[in-house]
């Protein structure tokens, strides 16, 4: 079994955030797919347009790892194939396998760093 | 025509009370914000790209839908100069991301300012101004970092969610 690391981004705008961080990931895997965890549903990440993004979802690096996840669940062989976001009031949390792997790296320190730059952005036009 | 009165209200339900308060003489604001927008959708016409100019309708819609981005139009309207470089920031709002971004600065003698946008389809636009009233463009500009990889997120909205 692999396991599960929750990072969390603190943030007033967890939907900004969670568009990004799908940005982010299409960086490391444009063939990603993405399930509503709520539905099952899987849906396209479509630019440009407005598009709600779901409080929960899965993201897969490809069609042929989610069809693994759906066969096997958990198991060794699906360690750092996919990202679980969800999204609160205040934060958004990004469960990964292994946060070190370069990918999953990528894809937390990006959204972290977008984050902070929000933030002080809007702090400094509030001041 | 777009209405003057309903891009007020519009304004004024999402707290830019300020850009019509700032505005000398106060009463033309709403006919200005409103001639702008008029403005901002004969460009995207002359660009081709008129179908995806926003209609108060599309604005109306976001409130409830988006309104942060609502917000990030909204505060590109009334505080940039250019038609075209509001143009731009209705793009990237709708999801085009920021290619390239060039900015040459003289002082005193010269402002220059263009980028380069490009859609999911690897279609490009470019947009280009020559006044510094401009340069709040940027400011809305978030950045990340992935991995070495420098990012430009977005044009974002710079005031706070309520």
């Amino acid at each position: 079994m692999i396991s599960g690391n929750d990072i969390i981004i603190h943030t007033t705008s967890p939907s900004e955030i969670a568009e990004q961080i799908l940005k982010m990931i299409r960086l490391e895997w444009n063939e990603m797919v993405i399930e509503d965890a709520d539905t099952g549903e899987t849906f396209e990440f479509v630019i440009p347009g407005f598009q709600k993004i779901p409080h929960e979802f899965f993201v897969y690096e490809n069609a042929a790892i989610k069809q693994l996840w759906d066969d096997e669940g958990a198991c060794n062989a699906n360690a750092n194939t996919m990202f679980h976001v969800l999204l609160q009031a205040q934060q958004v949390t990004v469960v990964v396998d292994d946060p070190s792997i370069t990918s999953n790296r990528n894809v937390i320190c990006a959204a972290q760093d977008f984050a902070r730059d929000l933030f002080l952005g809007r702090r400094e036009f509030a001041i | 025509m777009i209405d003057s009165a309903e891009v007020a209200n519009l304004l004024q339900t999402r707290g830019f009370d300020w850009a019509i308060r700032f505005f000398y003489p106060q009463n033309e604001a709403a006919s200005h914000y409103s001639e702008r927008l008029m403005l901002l959708r004969d460009f995207m016409i002359s660009r081709g790209i008129g179908e995806s100019a926003p209609s108060l309708a599309d604005l109306h819609a976001l409130r409830t839908s988006d309104p942060m981005k609502l917000d990030a139009f909204l505060e590109a309207l009334v505080s940039l100069k250019s038609s075209e470089m509001i143009a731009a920031a209705w793009r990237m709002i709708q999801g085009m991301q920021l290619e390239s971004l060039e900015l040459k600065f003289n002082y005193a003698k010269t402002f220059s300012m263009q980028i380069s946008l490009k859609s999911p389809c690897d279609q490009s636009e470019t947009y280009s101004t020559g006044d510094i009233d401009d340069m709040n463009f940027v400011r809305h500009l978030m950045k990340s970092k992935s991995g070495d990889r420098p990012i430009i997120n977005g044009f974002f909205a710079l005031r706070r969610p309520k």
